[in-house]
């Protein structure tokens, strides 16, 4: 588990989401209403819409294509059969921190 | 402005963008900038009168600025500039051109009539470009 610092909270909006570019694509990074951050990849499963410009709302986002929302914690759609790939992501004093053991291409084995 | 003020602006004698059936046409030459004024091209057809010769194009500006004033003040609604301009006669128009104290007024009075048009919602949200770009980029991997 090693932890990458990506940038200070502050930076993300509020029940909105920031990007990051990691080698396996675009990560998406969501801070909800009661400062809860998550992470997950940021293209849709149905047609490959940006999540990070969807809503956040609860613990949720909504894709703004066409509307699959999904959980954050587990990455499955609501109602739609789909799931993004969701990231270990901590917040410590003040700064983001995301697990780069998952994010690294994975090697040929 | 009271009607429509349709402008015009030719680079050469050769006037190919027709300026002198213009409201407000100028016309570049050797020595400056001839500027006519109260053209018509629609159901009238009238060559432009000339208003004034100028040597720089910052004081072409401002006459024609001072000139769609003048008309926006004291016009009737739905008369074109060449019914005003034959109303009140060119000279009375050119004496209150000519007259610097008058234009500067002029000029003043049409820009702070055009400053709440000088918003630019664009720009302003441009300059929060840097809340749309990516947080960090990790893709970058230390050299071994």
């Amino acid at each position: 588990m090693s932890w990458i610092d990506i940038g200070p909270v502050g930076d993300i909006p509020l029940r909105g989401a920031r990007n990051i570019k990691t080698a396996l694509g675009c990560v998406a990074v969501f801070r909800t209403g009661p400062n809860e951050v998550f992470a997950a990849t940021d293209v849709c499963p149905h047609k490959g819409g940006p999540l990070s410009e969807g809503i956040v709302h609860g613990q949720s986002v909504t894709c703004p294509l066409h509307n699959w929302v999904f959980d954050l914690n587990t990455g499955q759609a609501k109602g739609e059969d789909g799931a993004i790939t969701t990231f270990p992501v901590r917040v410590e004093a003040g700064r983001v921190l995301i697990d780069g053991t998952k994010l690294s291409r994975r090697s040929a084995a | 402005t009271p009607h429509k003020v349709k402008l015009g602006v030719s680079g050469c004698p050769r006037n190919c963008a027709e300026a002198t059936c213009k409201d407000v046409g100028i016309i570049c030459v050797d020595s400056g900038y001839q500027v006519g004024v109260a053209g018509a091209a629609g159901m009238d057809v009238k060559e432009t009168e000339r208003l004034c010769d100028v040597a720089t194009e910052a004081e072409a500006i401002d006459v024609t600025v001072a000139f769609v004033q003048l008309y926006r003040e004291n016009a009737k609604y739905l008369d074109r500039p060449y019914k005003w301009v034959a109303k009140v006669g060119l000279d009375w128009v050119q004496e209150r051109i000519a007259d610097l104290d008058v234009r500067a007024r002029l000029i003043e009075a049409f820009e702070l009539s055009q400053s709440i048009y000088h918003k630019d919602p664009w720009a302003e949200h441009a300059k929060e470009a840097g809340r749309y770009q990516p947080l960090a980029d990790l893709t970058l991997e230390a050299a071994e």
